[in-house]
């Protein structure tokens, strides 16, 4: 669950940004012909959720329903005790709870007249709750609005890119504060939590490994609001250094125009006789609590300039491995690491 | 790092689940893990996953085998060692889990967390097994996993240790001025440095006013605040939780009253605890003090939801409400709180959680319940 800061002191800005990013929807719902989008979010998937209303989903399941006009609605199985709280922390007024979500849906549609209503990433929709859908909305016609959404994030604006930057600032105190520590690996990635949740981060997640040939690595992915970011470091032997030079390598090859797949194959698979190297290039939509999400995407989809993507190179060997990452922002001839500066960490 | 799993701990648990099937008419389980729910995938792998889409399969006779997407998973189940036929897949690529069970010839195919599993996923799943009959398996599971072996009552005695050291860190973070995130990043660094994987954790800071937990805010504690946390470590899969409140500052009468009533609840609660009752009899337990008192109607689910919970590979299995009527067995482990709102001092949190025996209970907090008053 998430148990990070969630204000309730929202700023007008974010409201804003909020209605916006539901307006830039609306006109995609006009353009399919819907009255209405569906958005589900679960406690480890709720990006888009959080995007159109700032809401914070910390357990359990949701849909955000976004008519073509009128009030945008959450349906949400946590209790109606937290409604305050939600109103408080979101841009989402009309809240509607109960065990049976298309149930809430069917009221919340039907009340507001909807006859063709799109749903945003239905692949990824747990599939029961798309049958009890479509048998409680009847006559309404359920149509594929695929990654209407995560599309419109895939370049972050400034509002966003400025909290990419504080959030690999962060990252860069919270690894430096772990690499200070002589403990274990427990110790730091304790450092890295009281870092991070102590400066408001939404949610963390960290890693540490201790390799045979002295190689030390700690990694960390770390939410604030919708955005997530990734960095790793490692140092202290060979594997370490093979995971460092490969990233180095992968970074030069990110550029407007380059892929996943030409930036992860810019990395020699072996790094000598006993190491190899897995590279993995990951656009920041795409980033979630356990690393890279298992979307099926097109590895060969160019990166555009202004897009956010991380770099993660695992070296491996009979002694273990070593982790390097880092998130970049693409430009186009070259790209710029997210707060972290080569180097600036041991 | 987790603790290695027995391999016998693997060959009880099988024998469990193939009991169960044959029950059912099953005579293949396959259990789905998306990135919120990943209790049966590790019942079967041991295996502290981490991605958003997994498979354990367990045949009617044979070798279980699990199928990951991510090479860290992998390596994990890898590493946990109960199941060796191990298999990468693709989220739209289901083949060599289709493959593994065409080979078995399974004709009726039980699928845990079946619900959960994503439109596009099902699709392949469908695929891959097509000529099985597919059927939900999510409540033999939850049965199975309900009744604790020896091995994994020591693991959530471990983890019940880790709550008292939470709940000391958590009493040390306390005082005035601090922000409610602060407290939790200063009990999840406590945590994190004992070894805890993960931690399910709400709190609420304030007054009468509170009507419920949820998380951290950046409101400030006072003096006077009562502070509630429902505090939940997972340490090598498993989670225990332990419910307190503590006073900053002496406690004013409605505070006093508000503890001693769910105290008596609590105590009564836990009175009732004993194999064979239902999760229904403890609930009723716990709402008869309520109602005896004149606090009733704070028992229903406008102001709270359960009456407390299963614990294991989930934090929250079976619920105990009233008219839940799943039977308590021996070496299930339930956490019993009272926790709602009431009038007297806002939402108060409340409640141990213990090991079911056959005539009581064992329990498994050091922690005294009490309200906790923190000097200012």
């Amino acid at each position: 669950m998430k148990r990070g800061l969630v204000t309730t002191e929202l700023p007008e800005t974010t409201r804003s940004a909020c209605a916006a990013r539901v307006q830039r929807l609306r006109t995609r719902l006009r353009d399919a012909g819907c009255d209405a989008a569906l958005i589900y979010g679960d406690v480890s998937r709720s990006e888009d959720v959080h995007y159109l209303g700032n809401l914070c989903l910390y357990w359990n399941e949701g849909v955000l329903v976004v008519p073509a006009k009128g009030e945008v609605t959450f349906a949400t199985k946590l209790s109606p005790r937290v409604h305050p709280w939600m109103r408080a922390s979101s841009a989402v007024q009309e809240l509607r709870s109960g065990p049976n979500l298309s149930k809430l849906l069917g009221e919340a549609l039907g009340s507001d007249g909807s006859r063709r209503v799109g749903v945003v990433d239905r692949d990824w929709w747990p599939g029961a709750l798309l049958d009890d859908l479509g048998a409680a909305l009847g006559e309404m016609e359920l149509v594929d609005l695929g990654d209407a959404v995560r599309r419109d994030r895939l370049a972050p604006d400034e509002a966003e890119l400025a909290q990419l930057r504080e959030l690999g600032g962060l990252a860069a105190t919270a690894l430096l504060a772990a690499s200070e520590l002589e403990g274990t690996a427990s110790d730091r990635i304790a450092a890295i939590e009281r870092v991070t949740r102590a400066a408001g981060a939404t949610d963390v997640f960290t890693t540490a490994d201790q390799a045979a040939d002295g190689s030390v690595s700690t990694s960390v992915i770390v939410q604030l609001g919708h955005l997530w970011l990734q960095a790793a470091r490692s140092s202290g032997g060979a594997l370490a250094q093979h995971a460092a030079a490969g990233a180095a390598q992968a970074a030069a090859a990110l550029r407007d125009g380059a892929s996943l797949a030409s930036v992860a194959t810019a990395v020699p698979a072996l790094a000598s006789a006993e190491i190899t190297l897995h590279t993995a290039c990951v656009r920041h939509v795409d980033l979630g609590p356990g690393g890279a999400r298992c979307r099926a995407e097109d590895p060969d989809e160019p990166l555009r300039s202004g897009e956010v993507a991380a770099i993660v190179v695992i070296s491996s060997g009979p002694a273990g491995r070593a982790v390097h990452a880092d998130t970049y922002l693409v430009g186009n001839e070259s790209a710029a690491a997210l707060g972290v500066a080569a180097g600036a960490l041991r | 790092m987790t603790a290695p799993i027995p391999l016998s701990e693997g060959v009880w648990r099988h024998r469990r689940l193939r009991s169960a099937m044959a029950e059912a008419g099953i005579d293949g389980l396959l259990a789905f893990a998306p990135g919120w729910r990943r209790e049966n995938v590790r019942y079967l792998t041991g295996a502290p996953i981490a991605g958003e889409l997994a498979f354990a399969y367990l045949p009617a006779d044979g070798d279980p085998a699990a199928f990951f997407v991510g090479e860290s998973d992998e390596r994990a189940a890898r590493e946990a060692g109960l199941v060796t036929d191990i298999r990468r897949i693709r989220a739209g690529d289901l083949g060599p889990l289709g493959d593994r069970i065409a080979r078995d010839r399974v004709g009726r195919l039980g699928v845990a967390h079946s619900e959960l599993v994503p439109v596009g996923v099902r699709r392949g799943l469908e695929r891959a097994v097509a000529g099985a009959e597919i059927v939900s398996a999510t409540a033999l599971m939850d049965g199975v996993r309900l009744v604790k072996s020896p091995w994994e009552i020591e693991q959530l005695r471990a983890t019940a240790a880790l709550c008292d050291e939470a709940w000391s860190a958590f009493l040390g973070a306390l005082r005035v001025g601090i922000a409610e995130y602060e407290i939790v990043a200063e009990v999840e660094a406590a945590l994190k440095a004992r070894g805890a994987e993960d931690n399910f954790m709400i709190i609420a800071s304030g007054g009468q006013e509170v009507r419920g937990m949820t998380p951290p805010a950046e409101r400030r504690v006072q003096a006077g605040d009562l502070v509630r946390t429902e505090l939940t470590p997972q340490l090598n899969g498993y989670w225990t939780q332990i419910c307190r409140t503590a006073v900053i500052g002496p406690p004013n009468a409605g505070q006093r009253a508000s503890f001693e009533l769910f105290e008596e609840a609590a105590a009564a609660g836990l009175a009732a605890v004993r194999a064979g009752v239902t999760a229904h009899d403890v609930a009723v337990a716990e709402n008869d003090v309520f109602r005896r008192h004149g606090y009733g109607e704070y028992c229903t689910s406008q102001h709270t939801r359960v009456r407390g919970h299963g614990h294991g590979l989930h934090f929250d299995e079976v619920p105990i409400m009233e008219g839940i009527e799943t039977v308590l067995e021996a070496h299930a482990v339930v956490i019993v709180h009272p926790n709602t709102y009431t009038p007297l001092a806002g939402y108060h949190v409340h409640g141990d959680p213990v090991v079911v025996t056959a005539d009581g209970y064992e329990p498994l907090l050091a922690t005294p319940r009490e309200l906790h008053e923190v000097p200012t």
